[in-house]
């Protein structure tokens, strides 16, 4: 189960993610912006589920996640920037997005997990949700908020990065005290479970999704 | 601090960043609902208002025809009609009684017969004895009776309005061909009713000059008068014209009596 955790749960999520948007631009909006976002999601899965199934012989695989973020987190500064309506918002993403490259600039390869650079595009990533939220409440549409993409792609993203915020800085925290102690083994056990409890958010956050798409096509099917 | 200990305040941590996520969410979903529900009221009750003013004024204009057509009747035709018998006494009395005087008398009597058909075209409660195809018939005997505009009309179709929907649909004919006498100098108008499906569309075409659909400065009293009517009963209007004349198509919902 721990080894599930710490390292098949994460392909899965991704697989979901990849299989939700695959399952919503094909069934119920065929004209969905960001269909490369299954292309991206798919390279991650079997970039993870390589990573997962070679664990063991693998000593370091910084290189790859950190990769990953980079790209994720620059595609959901593009996203929210195209998303929000006023120009302070999109310069506000457009600012997280130049922040997290220029880190990754300099620190993609690193000996071990560099959890800073996810802490500067979490805060990021969840500075723009809020903006997000805060254009949602003060323009009310006619169209329900559970019926758009957009909302659950945001809602997904704010469970995900809300909860790894957090886990990145403790994680930053523990991983200096884990090389001062000389590597301890008890560091390393809560590590672990760090990652576990990332992994589960991440998975959680695929279900979020899931779950509002099969809303979406569900209540658009009644009404058709 | 043991391990189990930090390990069980980072969970009970993410948990409850979780759920404050999740309380977010939850949150901007009830509210956006509240408004979504606000929203739909406040445009409930502006249409209903709308409504309301449109069928005031709507009974404002009824009322305004019916005076009209009452003193047509009472004052006017009884002032030309006193007329006709003034001429006739006239006539009896001179020994010989002149062309002139004979066409005077003949054209107190088209005016009479005018007078007294343009009265019970503008009178709701003549017009409510009668179906919308009966009114549309007399309207065109009395319009081609002038002789200088001739108004055909297809065939009566199976029709199950409400009175009061007849008579909206009346007006807004009456409407559409007085645009075309008044303002498009047409010498032709055909008016067409027809049902498809659920729906009834009634259109007048006439032969005249036409206008620019899309200058709404050429947009008169009428047509605005027949769009409020057409809204009333839930159905549209559309124009389309051009030098060679305008067709104006009435498109209302109407169901069959079974």
């Amino acid at each position: 189960m721990k080894i599930f955790l710490s390292y098949f749960i994460e392909p899965l999520s991704f697989f979901l993610f990849a299989a939700a948007f695959l399952f919503y631009s094909r069934k119920v909006n065929p004209a969905f912006r960001y269909k490369t976002l299954v292309v991206f999601y798919l390279v991650g899965t079997v970039l993870l589920s390589g990573m997962a199934l070679k664990h063991k012989s693998v000593n370091s695989n910084t290189y790859i996640y950190n990769l990953l973020y980079l790209v994720s987190s620059v595609f959901l500064s593009y996203y929210f920037s195209t998303l929000l309506n006023t120009r302070l918002k999109k310069t506000t993403a457009v600012i997280a997005g130049v922040t997290t490259l220029a880190y990754y600039s300099f620190h993609i390869d690193t000996p071990y997990f560099d959890s800073i650079g996810y802490v500067i595009a979490s805060t990021g990533i969840v500075v723009l949700i809020f903006l997000y939220l805060h254009q949602v409440l003060t323009n009310v549409t006619e169209e329900p908020l559970s019926l758009n993409v957009d909302f659950w792609f945001v809602c997904a993203q704010l469970a995900y990065h809300l909860g790894s915020f957090a886990i990145f800085l403790s994680y930053n925290y523990f991983t200096q005290r884990y090389m001062a102690e000389g590597k301890s083994p008890e560091i390393g056990t809560i590590l672990t479970y760090l990652w576990i409890v990332h992994n589960v958010l991440l998975f959680l956050s695929a279900l979020i999704i899931s779950f509002g798409i099969a809303w979406i096509y569900r209540r658009k099917s009644l009404s058709s | 601090m043991d391990i189990s200990k930090e390990i069980t305040l980072i969970v009970i941590g993410c948990a409850f960043l979780l759920l404050v996520a999740i309380g977010i969410i939850i949150l901007i979903l009830v509210y956006q609902k509240k408004q979504l529900l606000f929203i739909f009221e406040r445009k409930a009750l502006e249409s209903q208002y709308q409504e309301e003013l449109l069928k005031s004024r709507i009974e404002a204009q009824e009322e305004t025809l019916n005076n009209v057509s009452k003193e047509l009747h009472d004052n006017i035709g009884q002032l030309v009609s006193s007329a006709k018998m003034l001429v006739a006494t006239a006539e009896r009395k001179l020994p010989d009684v002149g062309d002139t005087l004979h066409l005077a008398d003949e054209t107190l009597f088209k005016a009479i017969q005018e007078l007294r058909m343009l009265s019970k075209s503008l009178n709701t409660q003549w017009l409510e004895q009668f179906n919308f195809f009966e009114n549309l018939q007399d309207e065109s005997h009395r319009i081609n009776s002038a002789g200088t505009i001739t108004m055909t009309a297809s065939p009566p179709v199976a029709m199950s309005l409400p009175k009061e929907r007849q008579l909206i649909l009346f007006r807004m004919v009456q409407e559409a061909f007085q645009n075309s006498m008044k303002h498009a100098a047409a010498t032709h108008i055909h008016i067409k009713v027809e049902q498809q499906e659920a729906k009834l569309f009634i259109t007048i075409e006439d032969n005249g000059k036409g206008f620019d659909v899309n200058n709404t400065s050429q947009h008169g009293f009428g047509m605005l008068n027949l769009k409020h009517r057409v809204s009333l009963i839930g159905g549209v209007a559309r124009w389309e014209s051009d030098n060679t004349g305008t067709k104006v198509t009435i498109e209302i919902p109407h169901q069959h009596e079974h």
